[in-house]
């Protein structure tokens, strides 16, 4: 069986090798310069910003469009500013917040299938922050609830709260993610929505320039583009969802970087090969495993304290490998957003839970369950989920809780998980702040199933919906970021979520590949291709000998 | 006491008690105000650090959180960490310390934690909930507020080290105390400065008062004040002025004499009665070099001339009994540097005055005067020695054209002296006329005065002096100007020009003949390679027929104006530039003699010789010299076609520079032809040397154009002179030679058949083809060659095939190829013994006339005849 498995394999590989070609031209990337991006994805999938989910589409929507203000390319803890000509002050005007924003003169719309290039207005960036707020038009509509947008002049807008927000939140919500993105309202107007999804026009450094049904979509150069015509001419998106064909298209230099895969091997092994970079890089995912405090034997603290003394993060991260995956000791992972608990402070407070497998045997003993417990749960077939499953499983085996793992597809343990089918959830996500993290995972309106707005509480909590809406509502930063860490202590002390850690993103490329800034950490989940990527020459002329 | 030191003495001490005094009320009420002043600040401070406490334990409470340990310790963590940002002065701080005695919360980590519950202050805290301490922390006194905060059972402490709190009021004492020491001194300083001030117009009152005292009467005394002391100083300026103003008007005067009697360039003494010097005005330092002192109280006497003194003691002793002026007397005074001046004096008695008691001398210098009368004399003389010793002639007039000097070669050229010509109109001693028209020329004197500019006289003017003879002339003529511009005269400058006009139209006829040279060569150059075809035909077409044959005739015929024509274009490449002479040294006697006598045969002129003995010998080509006093005797002959004698002579002659022949500078030998025949008219004479000017009805015009080429190519100098009814003489110059007459041994060949292979090269086809008839005659074998390069490779290759040429005729010019200078060079190399003949009928190429010199062993002239080309072989190849 395993023979004809490899054999199928081998076939296959033979077949990809000889169709490549003909799907990918390789190009001089020193007389072309097209970028050829390669994702995890079979086709792209929504185009507008405003619902753009995937990691693919993000990374699309990213190069063609601009927000008010935007996260600093590859480093997301900064935020300057984008089409607004400088970051805005909020102002507080009979109890509502009023934030002005004044825009950049002279920046252009891309042409669209139905406008010309034409420049952005307040206009524009009013019917977009509408459409963003407009549930049925936006998949962050929530981001925008009391929140009303107005234009003062031709390139003034002013945004108006009727509760105050802190800078802190504020910001995301007009910055170059999500429902931020500022579409062109001339082509929306045109196109209607739904064509929209499918022919993005905007304002970034990269024009929409067609789609090849199955194979890739091409952005081109975007000539007008405000702080300069970009180097690259074009940029394509190649959709190759196996690691094994980005790894051979990277290889053959038929595609100039590629989504990695989320192991350490992998990333040696790349880097190991010649002529190819490897970049590990923010913002990471965080995994964590929320306890279902409805669920016996899970109701009582003592059994849910004694399984986080009884795992031991270290291990998480040798499933993995250092450098992808590193450990998180709050919800909210504070390497990458204000508002989370070092390890330093979690170890002062007592709620680092650092491996005590004696204490866990005891806090078992006291719940009354010295011979330990079983459960079942279900797991995604997905690597980062499964491994994770598995190594809680093999850890919780030495404090005699028994674990049975069910391996479904991810969507389909999506969709168990939100239907409250485990009494331990292990979850893999990233949200923009510390109040998503907290209001999604932890505000009893989330509580999954039951909840007001049922989403990801699979803890069923509702002990910090006062400090979550408290912080919420704070606008000073400081006194934010220290409700913020009251709700997770309290988190901690109750034990309803263990914080595992967060794993990094990863992306190959060709070392003539320059993305024209530092990398740390991307909120669009990739490597970020701006105005200042480049290839460069050098490097091309040693890729040349090397092919030779 | 002075009243700046009462003033001192009064106000001081006052004032220093009154600033001690000011200091130490400042520093008591400074010291209270700050000591409130940070007790305020500690409140203020504490009381922020408190509500920040507050705030925290209010969020615990608000949401059920005050139980929870980890969440106490995160709020205590949070006010802790605001409370350290919190600023109280530069040193102070807020630090927190729990209920049991232990530090909680320190700017300093290393004291949290640390147990004060022992310490004296801790226990004073804990009495009251609330208070202000005093402590001491590690040494460090500090003032504190404090408060108990009972949620968390925290005492808060407000705290600030003693030395910020009062440090200012510290620092403050020590310059309390610098100003208590040093403020007196201050003061002391302004008060001195400030009474100083005050006494300053008495002062200046005073020192004026000094000065107009003391003689200074420009001084004035400037008090700007509106008091008493201004009112004082304006009386003393006031006087000062009248003072002033009446010295002034003193001095005035008496400087007014005294620059009369110093600036006077005369030199004025007064002399006591033993003629002592009382006084010497300051010009005495500029006449004779003595400053007046050095001469004062001397006895005048001293530094007379001694020729002059005598007369000048009588003279003065007996002034000084008359009293009043004397009259003028000169005499010699010693100057300083030795010499001696010539002075004129006047003197008066005033031994009687009451002023002076002395005899006045006024001197005045003569011996400038006395030295340009003698300067003008000699200068005049040197002028005239000048004016007569100058080369050209000099004529000045008056204005009316009236002789008024006329120097020596003037006197030569006019034939007028000096005696004679003074006071004579110009135009009697300078008969000028036109050379061509024999004209009077106009009066240079009249056109000067009219013009009033220079002018020049007319190239062809000529000069008839007093006794007849002409001269050609060149002069100008300028006005004389007096110091007002006003012309008095003209100067008149004029140079005999006859021998250099002869020399400039000798040089013009020499350029004439050799553009026409050149133009006749290249004509004779062609024509004889024509002529040689003709002659080599005729010679062979002669050996075909009989002599009594009618076409023998009229071969010969033909032959003699072969030769005809072959003489005129012999002739024309002699005159021309080439045909370069083959110089011998020889004897020029012998050579005229034979010369002459060959071509006077027949004719009933007699020839009359006459050398010099010692005649230098000269180089010269013979055949041309002999052309060419064979053309002279030939023309003497045709002059007198009556009969009659040519003188020839020849003798030693040597050119120096001065000489106006044109000839470099050297030893020559003269020789002269002279007939007496009808003789040629000046204006034929300045002709006869022109190629076809004739005045024979047979002549060619050739004969002495190409003597005056020959003689030119021999560098010397061949002219003619002549009289009309007298005759005419040709003088021929020829450079003498240093070396020994050569004597030349004429070996006569006849033109012998040969046997041989002979090279011919020649560019013409009709040259190759008569030399090839004419050689194939006398019995050679004949081979062609084009040019050099291919009579090189036919050369190279009959060497190869053993069958070597005897002899090679090259012509000497091949346009376009190689020619024979240079094919004979490579001959050379190919075979060293080549017997190579260079051949050309004209050449301006010395190779013809050195030919051995260029690798040839022979030459011969086209057109060549059989007997001249079998002579020229049968010399190399015998």
């Amino acid at each position: 069986m395993k023979r004809n498995l490899f054999l199928i394999d081998l076939l296959f590989c033979i077949f990809w090798i000889l169709t490549f070609p003909v799907l990918l031209e390789a190009k001089d990337p020193n007389t072309s310069p097209v970028l050829r991006l390669a994702m995890d994805a079979a086709t792209p999938g929504i185009l507008d910003p405003h619902f753009a989910a995937a990691t693919h589409d993000r990374s699309a929507v990213d190069m063609l469009f601009n927000g008010l203000v935007r996260y600093k390319p590859g480093d997301s803890s900064s935020i300057e500013p984008d089409l607004a000509e400088s970051l805005p002050r909020s102002e507080i005007m009979d109890g509502r917040q009023i934030w002005t924003f004044s825009l950049r003169k002279g920046v252009m719309f891309h042409p669209g299938p139905k406008n010309a290039a034409y420049e952005l207005t307040a206009d524009d960036v009013v019917y977009s922050l509408q459409k963003s707020a407009d549930p049925n038009r936006s998949a962050y509509a929530g981001e925008y609830t009391g929140m009303t947008f107005e234009k003062s002049d031709k390139y003034t807008i002013r945004i108006i709260r009727e509760k105050p927000l802190s800078t802190t939140l504020f910001l995301p919500k007009v910055a170059n993610y999500a429902g931020g993105f500022i579409v062109s309202k001339k082509a929306v107007e045109a196109m209607g929505d739904d064509f929209f999804k499918t022919h993005p026009v905007g304002t970034g450094p990269f024009m929409f320039g067609g789609y090849t049904s199955g194979k890739k979509i091409r952005m081109n150069a975007n000539e007008l583009y405000f702080r300069g015509r970009p180097f690259l001419d074009a940029v394509e998106i190649l959709y190759i969802p196996d690691i094994g064909h980005r790894e051979l298209a990277l290889k053959s230099a038929k595609a100039d970087c590629i989504i990695g895969k989320v192991d350490t091997a992998w990333a040696r092994k790349m880097e190991r090969e010649k002529g190819i970079l490897v970049d590990i890089h923010g913002v990471g995912e965080v995994a964590t495993i929320y306890f279902n405090t409805k669920v016996q034997p899970l109701t009582d603290v003592r059994v849910r304290k004694a399984i986080a003394y009884g795992l031991e993060r270290d291990l998480f991260l040798s499933y993995f490998g250092k450098p992808m995956v590193k450990n998180v000791y709050s919800p909210v992972p504070d390497h990458f957003l204000p508002g989370g608990l070092t390890k330093e402070e979690a170890e002062t407070l007592g709620l680092d839970y650092a491996f005590n497998p004696g204490k866990a045997r005891q806090l078992l003993a006291e719940a009354g369950y010295i011979n330990g417990f079983a459960l079942k749960l279900v797991a995604s077939e997905f690597e980062q989920y499964l491994k994770n499953y598995e190594c809680m499983r093999d850890q919780l085996q030495r404090i005699n809780v028994d674990l049975t793992i069910e391996v479904v597809d991810h969507s389909t343990m999506h969709k168990k998980i939100r239907q409250d089918v485990n009494p331990m959830t292990l979850y893999v996500a990233w949200r923009p702040n510390a109040d998503v993290y907290l209001t999604r995972f932890f505000h009893s309106d989330s509580i999954v199933v039951t909840g007001a707005k049922p989403d990801t509480n699979f803890s069923h909590y509702d002990k910090i919906d006062g400090l979550i809406e408290a912080a919420r509502q704070e606008i000073n930063p400081n006194k934010q970021i220290e409700l913020w860490k009251h709700a997770q202590i309290k988190i901690l002390e109750d034990m309803v979520a263990y914080p595992l850690h967060y794993m990094n993103l990863i992306y190959a490329r060709r070392a003539y590949v320059d993305y024209g800034h530092e990398l740390v950490s991307s909120m669009a989940l990739y490597p970020q291709i701006t105005e200042k990527t480049r290839f460069l020459k050098k490097t091309v002329h040693e890729m040349k000998t090397q092919k030779d | 006491m002075k009243i700046y030191t009462k003033i001192l003495i009064t106000t001081l001490p006052l004032v220093v008690l009154s600033l001690i005094s000011a200091m130490g009320m400042t520093y008591y009420f400074s010291h209270n105000a700050l000591t409130d002043l940070a007790e305020t600040l500690l409140k203020a401070r504490l009381k922020e650090a408190l509500k920040n406490t507050s705030e925290r334990d209010d969020i615990l409470h608000r949401y059920g959180l005050e139980s929870i340990e980890p969440s106490v310790k995160q709020a205590q963590l949070d006010a802790g960490k605001e409370m350290l940002s919190i600023d109280i002065g530069k040193q102070g701080y807020i630090f927190v310390v729990d209920s049991q005695g232990i530090i909680v919360v320190h700017p300093d980590n290393a004291v949290v934690g640390m147990d004060v519950s022992r310490e004296v202050w801790f226990r004073e805290i804990t009495q009251n909930p609330t208070g202000q301490i005093s402590y001491s922390f590690r040494g460090i006194s500090h003032i504190a507020m404090y408060e108990f905060f009972q949620n968390w059972q925290w005492y808060i402490i407000a705290s600030d080290p003693e030395s910020e709190v009062y440090g200012a009021i510290d620092r403050m004492g020590i310059y309390v105390l610098l100003l208590g020491a040093l403020g007196p001194i201050l003061l002391a300083l302004v008060l001195m400065v400030m009474t100083r001030r005050l006494t300053a117009p008495l002062r200046l009152l005073e020192t004026g008062a000094k000065k107009i005292g003391e003689g200074d009467l420009e001084t004035r005394i400037v008090v700007h004040s509106r008091d008493e002391f201004s009112s004082l100083s304006d009386v003393f300026n006031k006087m000062a002025k009248q003072l002033q103003e009446t010295l002034t008007a003193l001095q005035n005067s008496e400087k007014h004499f005294r620059s009369i009697i110093e600036n006077v360039s005369d030199i004025i003494t007064i002399l006591d009665s033993s003629g002592n010097i009382r006084y010497l005005s300051p010009s005495v330092k500029q006449v004779l070099g003595y400053c007046p002192e050095e001469l004062t109280t001397k006895n005048i006497f001293d530094f007379i001339h001694i020729d002059d003194k005598p007369n000048l003691v009588n003279f003065f002793n007996l002034r000084i009994q008359i009293p009043g002026v004397a009259p003028l007397i000169e005499f010699r005074f010693l100057c300083k540097d030795g010499s001696w001046r010539t002075l004129e004096a006047i003197g008066n008695n005033l031994l009687d005055d009451s002023v002076v008691e002395g005899v006045i001398i006024y001197s005045r210098d003569l011996t400038d005067r006395k030295q340009a009368e003698e300067a003008l004399a000699a200068e005049k003389e040197r002028l005239a020695v000048t004016l007569r010793s100058i080369g050209d002639g000099v004529i000045t007039t008056d204005i009316k054209g009236r002789v008024l000097l006329i120097n020596k070669e003037a006197e030569k050229l006019t034939g007028w002296t000096q005696e004679d010509a003074i006071g004579r109109l110009l135009l009697e001693v300078f008969n000028i006329i036109n050379e061509k028209t024999r004209d009077s020329c106009e009066n240079p004197v009249d056109k000067v005065i009219k013009t009033e500019e220079s002018a020049g006289l007319a190239i062809q003017t000529v000069l008839i002096a007093k006794d007849g003879t002409e001269r050609i002339i060149a002069d100008s003529a300028a006005p004389i100007f007096d110091k007002k511009s006003k012309i008095i005269g003209v100067v008149l400058v004029f140079r005999d020009v006859s021998e250099k006009r002869k020399m400039v139209e000798e040089r013009l006829k020499i350029q004439k003949l050799e553009s026409i040279g050149l133009l006749a060569g290249g004509i004779a150059h062609d024509f004889n390679n024509i002529l040689t075809a003709f002659m080599g035909n005729i010679s062979l077409s002669k050996l075909y027929v009989t002599p009594e044959d009618k076409i023998f005739e009229r071969l010969e015929d033909m032959e003699k104006a072969t030769f005809r024509a072959m003489d005129l274009t012999g002739q024309l490449l002699t005159f021309s530039k080439g045909g370069a002479p083959v110089k011998k040294t020889l004897s020029i006697p012998e050579l005229i003699k034979d010369c002459a006598i060959f071509a006077l045969r027949g004719s009933n002129v007699q020839c009359e010789f006459s050398f010099s003995d010692d005649l230098w010998p000269s180089e010269i080509d013979e055949g041309q010299i002999s052309q060419v006093i064979n053309n002279m005797i030939i023309n003497a002959d045709q002059a007198m076609s009556e009969g009659g004698k040519i003188q020839v002579c020849a003798e030693n002659m040597v050119v120096d520079a001065k000489h106006s022949l044109p000839l470099q500078p050297g030893r020559y030998i003269r020789i002269s032809i002279q007939d007496q025949g009808n003789g040629i008219t000046k204006e034929r004479l300045s002709r006869i040397f022109d190629p076809y000017f004739t005045t024979k009805q047979k002549g060619s015009g050739l004969g002495l154009a190409t003597a005056y080429s020959i003689i030119d190519k021999h560098d010397g100098y061949i002219v003619a002179d002549s009289e009309l009814g007298v005759g005419s003489t040709f003088y021929i110059y020829l450079p003498a030679s240093e070396k020994k007459v050569q004597k030349v041994k004429e070996t006569r060949t006849k033109a012998f058949a040969g046997k041989g292979r002979i090279l011919v090269v020649d560019d013409e086809a009709l040259i190759r083809d008569i030399a090839g008839k004419l050689l194939s005659h006398m019995g050679y074998d004949v081979t062609f060659a084009k040019g050099g390069a291919e009579a090189v490779k036919r050369y190279q290759k009959a060497m190869e095939s053993g069958k070597t040429f005897d002899a090679v005729i090259m012509d000497l010019t091949i346009p376009g190829g190689m020619g024979g200078k240079e094919a004979v060079q490579h001959l050379l190399k190919i075979d060293p013994e080549v017997n190579a003949i260079v051949s050309s009928g004209y050449s301006n190429d010395p190779v013809m006339s050195d030919f051995r010199k260029y690798g040839f062993k022979g030459v011969v002239i086209k057109p060549y005849k059989l007997d001249e080309l079998g002579k020229a072989l049968q010399k190399i190849l015998v």
